[in-house]
């Protein structure tokens, strides 16, 4: 990955495309974590592939590309919650009664996508969860795009799979 | 296996699981270079689009001065004179051209000459330009006046006058010699230099009183038209300055006694 950001940040389109086709389903999912209409959602991707696209030349040091990524997508998501005058809810998935009646529902656990699990959490929360989730981040480099000092996010992260625990058990749904 | 390492377990299995329906378009990456290019032209746009404006304003302030000095031709003048240079010479024509002249008024009281003034204000003296005699005993000097503070009238600081004093003689110390442009013939110069009359002077501040007249004004020198500010050294730099009113101290010639100008407002402008 590292070659093809080096090529691309060189001008080379062709490893560009191949670097934004690895990487599109981190913007999706800090997109996703952050907006709830899928339209919003493009919108706001296809900006940061444009600025990417645009700054990439700039980049002193590739190793920091996810990181930078990564805050160029918060922003584009922020952006767009600015131009629409108001904080956009999040649809909170209304998964109770499957939770309460679990034994009468087998195929819950299949209902339950990524998004439907942690739609019950804050905005940050969502976007902190799902990069670590990713396994593309440590806590030290989330703690730098969120601007939080890292125990904070430890702490954080702890917290929210409480909140997870308590509404999906112990193990999540089996 | 811990209950929280299934946890994450399961969540990772859902992240693993999640589909992306981001559908970039198939010409998205081709559009990319275009939306840069146009992008670049909208920044160019919005520079045109300033450089435009700025050349709007400085066309405008270039137009505004134009009308403005061709109004008021001294602010040319004016302008050029800010380090007080001797090629300032206004010549004859300039003088044709103008409706009048501002003579300081003369009078046989103060109370007179600030009720027949146009103009009140602290002045300084910038050049004297012209020196002839008025009369056979009489001098007159011709030069321009800088206005400071304005006591009354519609003069604005920083406005340069033309003026003309009938009566004054001139003290032609050395080192402001070259700022009076006009030849001086040595008979005019002795025979202003004989009379006893109040000066006017090149660089020196006045409190002044002035009135705009057309062909022949005011004769003589009386109380009150012109009266040096004691404590502004003379200057060879000439600028417009705002002054503490309480501060400045004149000789005044009809009451023979030193006064701040602030005292004088209340004694005859009020």
């Amino acid at each position: 990955m590292l070659e093809m950001i080096e090529k691309a940040r060189k001008g080379d389109k062709e490893a560009f495309i191949n670097l934004i086709k690895l990487v599109e389903k981190k913007l999706y999912v800090i997109a996703r974590s952050r907006l709830n209409n899928e339209e919003d959602i493009k919108d706001a991707v296809q900006e940061t592939i444009f600025l990417l696209y645009k700054n990439i030349p700039k980049l002193k040091d590739i190793q920091k590309f996810n990181g930078y990524m990564a805050k160029i997508m918060i922003n584009s998501c922020n952006k767009i919650v600015i131009k629409k005058g108001k904080h956009i809810s999040y649809d909170v998935v209304q998964n109770e009664e499957f939770l309460i009646e679990k034994d009468k529902y087998e195929d819950i656990d299949k209902k339950l996508d990524f998004f439907t699990i942690i739609s019950f959490l804050e905005v940050e929360e969502r976007t902190l969860i799902s990069m670590y989730y990713s396994d593309d981040y440590t806590t030290k480099e989330i703690s730098k795009i969120l601007k939080m000092n890292e125990s904070t996010i430890r702490s954080k992260i702890k917290r929210i799979k409480e909140k997870l625990k308590q509404r999906y058990g112990e193990e999540g749904i089996e | 296996m811990k209950p929280e390492d299934k946890l994450d377990q399961w969540m990772k299995e859902k992240y693993q699981e999640m589909k992306i329906p981001l559908d970039l378009e198939k010409d998205f990456f081709e559009k990319l270079e275009k939306k840069d290019d146009k992008s670049k032209v909208q920044y160019l746009k919005y520079v045109a689009i300033i450089l435009f404006i700025c050349a709007i304003i400085a066309t405008t302030v270039i137009i505004v001065n134009i009308v403005k000095n061709h109004d008021n031709p001294e602010e040319l003048i004016a302008e050029e004179n800010e380090e007080y240079q001797v090629a300032l010479k206004i010549d004859q024509a300039c003088y044709e051209k103008m409706d009048g002249y501002s003579y300081f008024v003369s009078s046989s009281s103060i109370a007179q000459a600030v009720e027949s003034a146009d103009i009140i204000a602290i002045v300084k003296i910038v050049t004297i330009e012209d020196i002839q005699m008025y009369s056979e005993n009489l001098g007159e000097t011709r030069g321009k006046l800088l206005m400071n503070t304005v006591l009354k009238g519609d003069a604005i600081p920083g406005d340069m006058m033309v003026y003309r004093n009938i009566g004054s003689y001139i003290i032609l110390k050395e080192e402001y010699r070259d700022r009076i442009i006009t030849d001086i013939s040595q008979d005019i110069y002795s025979r202003m230099e004989n009379q006893s009359q109040n000066d006017v002077e090149p660089g020196k501040t006045y409190l002044a009183h002035i009135r705009f007249e057309h062909g022949v004004g005011t004769t003589g020198y009386g109380k009150g038209s012109l009266m040096e500010i004691l404590n502004i050294s003379q200057q060879n730099k000439m600028s417009v300055e705002e002054y503490d009113l309480n501060e400045l101290i004149f000789y005044n010639n009809e009451l023979q006694q030193t006064q701040t100008v602030q005292e004088y407002i209340e004694e005859y402008l009020k």
